[in-house]
């Protein structure tokens, strides 16, 4: 490695004077972004934590009284919130399934050659662009159950013969929302997958196509293993952000109907804005919070536990 | 079937393939133009024109007169600047100082990321809406860009630390050399040569603070500071909904960030990936 009078062997750079004193540049560099993150995330993360404690109404913000574990022991507790909990776990699953196995495909797709790839990626990506809450509506109108294009085409293709409640009916808006959540998230995923494939060495596919390999036993024994760094930070990524994901759920369906759609995130929503509930609420939000970490870390240990290099 | 023409199969198929995929991945879009273009007269015409029928461009103007799209559209815009001009800033300086120097909580910083992208928004909503409550910053603009900021400063930090990491130290060592300080290294050298990374960015921030619905109608009241995304949400469970109408308000909302991208997307696809390959 050069040695110079700046550069350190970890590739950091230290101070260009002698003195033996505390190198300030790096928290000055720092300190802005420190401190609108320290005030305006981590602060409000806090006072978040704190308030799951107490018993807090949003409409008398005077009366608040400590409650210990009361708030998390009626959450924990409540059919509701075990209800959420398995439409939060339903949607993230099928959502991140249906994006990575859906982007993965369209990955292998725009990863051939042929004339007008490089534009077909480019359509391809067009879901990540349009705004959510324009996702949301035009999605409402395409679901409309009388006049909506989707009912009209499932029924001109044979799919179906009646008209289908997408967001009305209990068992479909569920199913409904995951098709909108996944549609927007399959650009990510095939671009993550994307650079992952052309990571891949060509040599490695030949050698499988010399042994006779067809190509579902290279994609098997050559792509999977393969993509299997980028699939561990791309499957940790979409799950996260799926579990906290608002705005489709809320947009579409609000929760409804009955409580088929009603997620975690939207089981804060409603219990702090229509039952005033902040204490309560704030828990479910905690044990939110909670659940993403404990995955994570659980996560993280799983991949990095294999063996990367093939 | 000899190897030149089952070659030309395959490309053939997959060029199909590749058309249906484009085609079914972007009807959202088509069906959003067809409808905005289309007159009221036949919107619930059944069965429904997939094609359009009779277009016009007459629901483009009548939509600023029907509500007030255009004082939306300059809210967004400042909004979404003044969101992309801190970012890229904090951003910047921060990341350069997570790449370049070594200590102490410098491990901490890539946790701490990922730990911001797990915090659910609804549960942030209401100790946010106390705080700007309590600085009288609510139903203000320069508020919603403060908390955009907010949102997109973690991954800016990411992504510029990534891009700062590809950056040989070689080229900042020759400028110290010559008896550059370190702080014009940063600005002479090492930023020009991060473009890249800065379009990336500016990008992102200004379509998290565009796209961004959840703190608008929190943390704005007043008709006056409401940004496209809000406004567009007013229209959703409205009794009566002019689908027309609201399809080409979604249209314009769509179009700003759709032009952005198609001439940007390369530095958003780097930096996109910047992280999740090298991880």
């Amino acid at each position: 490695m050069a040695v110079s009078p700046a550069g350190r062997q970890d590739g950091t750079i230290a101070p260009l004077h002698r003195r033996a004193r505390l190198d300030l540049l790096p928290y000055m560099l720092l300190a802005p972004s420190a401190t609108v993150l320290g005030l305006l995330l981590l602060y409000p993360l806090g006072q978040s934590v704190w308030m799951s404690f107490q018993n807090a109404n949003m409409l008398r913000p005077n009366r608040t009284t400590f409650a210990g574990l009361d708030n998390y022991a009626a959450v924990l507790g409540s059919e509701a919130f075990l209800n959420s909990l398995r439409v939060s776990l339903l949607y993230t699953v099928a959502v991140v399934v249906a994006s990575v196995v859906i982007g993965t495909a369209l990955a292998l797709l725009v990863h051939q050659k042929y004339p007008g790839r490089a534009l077909v990626r480019s359509i391809l990506i067009a879901p990540w662009v349009m705004p959510p809450v324009v996702t949301a509506i035009v999605w409402i109108w395409m679901y409309d159950v009388q006049f909506g294009v989707f009912n009209y085409l499932l029924k001109l293709t044979g799919v179906t013969a009646q008209n289908l409640g997408w967001l009305t009916a209990p068992g479909l808006a569920l199913v409904a929302v995951i098709i909108v959540h996944a549609w927007k998230q399959i650009p990510f995923t095939m671009i993550t997958i994307l650079a992952g494939l052309q990571t891949i060495p060509d040599e490695l596919y030949e050698a499988a196509s010399i042994d006779g390999a067809t190509w579902w036993q290279r994609f098997r024994n050559v792509t999977l293993p393969g993509l299997r760094p980028v699939m561990g930070m791309l499957v940790l990524l979409q799950t996260i952000w799926t579990f906290r994901n608002f705005a489709y759920v809320h947009l579409m369906t609000g929760g409804g109907p009955g409580r088929s759609t009603e997620t975690l995130v939207v089981q804060v929503y409603l219990t702090a804005f229509n039952n005033f509930d902040l204490g309560k609420a704030s828990a479910i939000g905690v044990i939110i919070l909670t659940i993403s970490l404990v995955f994570s870390y659980l996560w993280m240990r799983q991949i990095q536990s294999k063996a990367y290099e093939p | 079937m000899s190897v030149r023409s089952r070659r030309l199969w395959n490309r053939g198929f997959l060029i199909a393939i590749a058309i249906a995929s484009c085609a079914i991945i972007v009807f959202p879009y088509y069906w959003m133009i067809v409808t905005s273009v289309q007159p009221t007269a036949r919107l619930f015409d059944y069965p429904p024109h997939l094609g359009p029928v009779d277009a016009q461009w007459q629901h483009y103007v009548d939509i600023f007169s029907h509500r007030p799209v255009a004082v939306w559209l300059w809210n967004s815009v400042r909004v979404a600047l003044a969101t992309t001009v801190a970012a890229m800033a904090l951003g910047a300086l921060g990341g350069y100082a997570l790449s370049r120097f070594r200590f102490r909580g410098r491990g901490a910083a890539g946790f701490m990321i990922l730990v911001t992208q797990m915090l659910p928004t609804t549960l942030m909503v209401i100790p946010i809406y106390m705080i700007f409550k309590s600085i009288s910053m609510l139903d203000t603009l320069s508020g919603l860009a403060l908390a955009y900021t907010t949102f997109a400063l973690p991954y800016c930090l990411w992504m510029m630390k990534g891009f700062f990491d590809t950056i040989p130290r070689d080229i900042e060592e020759a400028a110290a050399v010559d008896g550059c300080s370190r702080l014009a290294i940063l600005f002479k050298v090492v930023l020009p040569l991060s473009a890249p990374g800065l379009v990336a960015t500016a990008l992102f921030s200004f379509i998290l603070a565009w796209d961004e619905y959840l703190f608008g109608i929190t943390l704005t009241r007043s008709p006056a500071t409401r940004t496209m995304a809000v406004g567009i949400a007013t229209f959703i469970g409205e009794y009566g909904t002019p689908w027309d109408l609201i399809m080409t308000a979604s249209a314009i909302a769509t179009i700003p960030v759709l032009v952005m991208f198609l001439f940007l997307q390369r530095y958003l696809i780097q930096g996109l990936t910047a992280g999740a390959v090298k991880g």
